[in-house]
């Protein structure tokens, strides 16, 4: 589960960003990914799982294993209330 | 005049050719269209209930252009009366697209098209954030 969520949020950031290749850990910033395609891929994984991804956390997306992590921890936080 | 494009809100403004905004060879330069694109998209804001200047000085936040896109294909002259048509074409949480059609009201000929791309940050930081969602619903989006 945990596999296929990294890859499907991979997929995601390859569609919005129209990059091929995004490793888990390289900065969005050195793949040419900008703070304006960053909100539009959080838009993305919004409408894709229904989650609702806070103002204050858009800085925090810097790449695709923090996008994970925060994505996970939004299910955690709503499977637990 | 507010009305409807494609269901979303659009904004007809008028426009008289200044003797200023022309140029050497006697029609409007190329650059003065960004200014009537911009008094369109404030005015369609106006119109659906967004108070530009409110927005700024409210909310600490800024609509900047990031793109511009327009197609030239006829001239302005000074005097021309103008109609300048203005909708949203695109609005998502990271920007706002609005089009725009130009037309010379004596004989409805089509002077340009075009399109700008608006992101919205905060001020004075300027930090990329959201386009705030009453917004996007006002236009439309």
């Amino acid at each position: 589960m945990t596999t296929e969520l990294k890859e499907n949020l991979r997929r995601i950031v390859a569609d919005v960003s129209e990059i091929d290749v995004i490793p888990d850990d390289t900065d969005f910033r050195e793949l040419g990914i900008d703070s304006m395609m960053g909100i539009e891929i959080v838009a993305e994984i919004e409408r894709t799982y229904k989650i609702s991804v806070p103002e204050s956390e858009l800085k925090n997306m810097t790449s695709l294993t923090r996008v994970y992590e925060l994505v996970q921890s939004n299910f955690a936080a709503t499977a637990a209330s | 005049m507010l009305g409807t494009h494609e269901g979303r809100p659009s904004y007809r403004h008028t426009i008289r050719v200044a003797y200023v905004d022309t140029d050497a060879a006697g029609v409007v330069h190329h650059s003065q269209y960004f200014r009537y694109l911009e008094q369109g998209r404030v005015e369609l804001m106006r119109a659906v209930g967004i108070d530009y200047l409110s927005f700024e000085r409210d909310r600490g936040l800024a609509l900047p252009v990031v793109e511009a896109q327009l197609k030239y294909r006829a001239p302005a002259r000074f005097d021309d009366l103008l109609q300048l048509d203005t909708w949203l074409s695109l609005g998502s949480r990271a920007k706002l697209v609005f089009a725009s059609r130009l037309v010379r009201s004596v004989d409805s000929v089509l002077l340009h098209t075009g399109t700008v791309t608006l992101a919205c940050v905060t001020m004075p930081k300027g930090a990329i954030c959201s386009v705030p969602e009453d917004l996007r619903e006002k236009l439309g989006a």
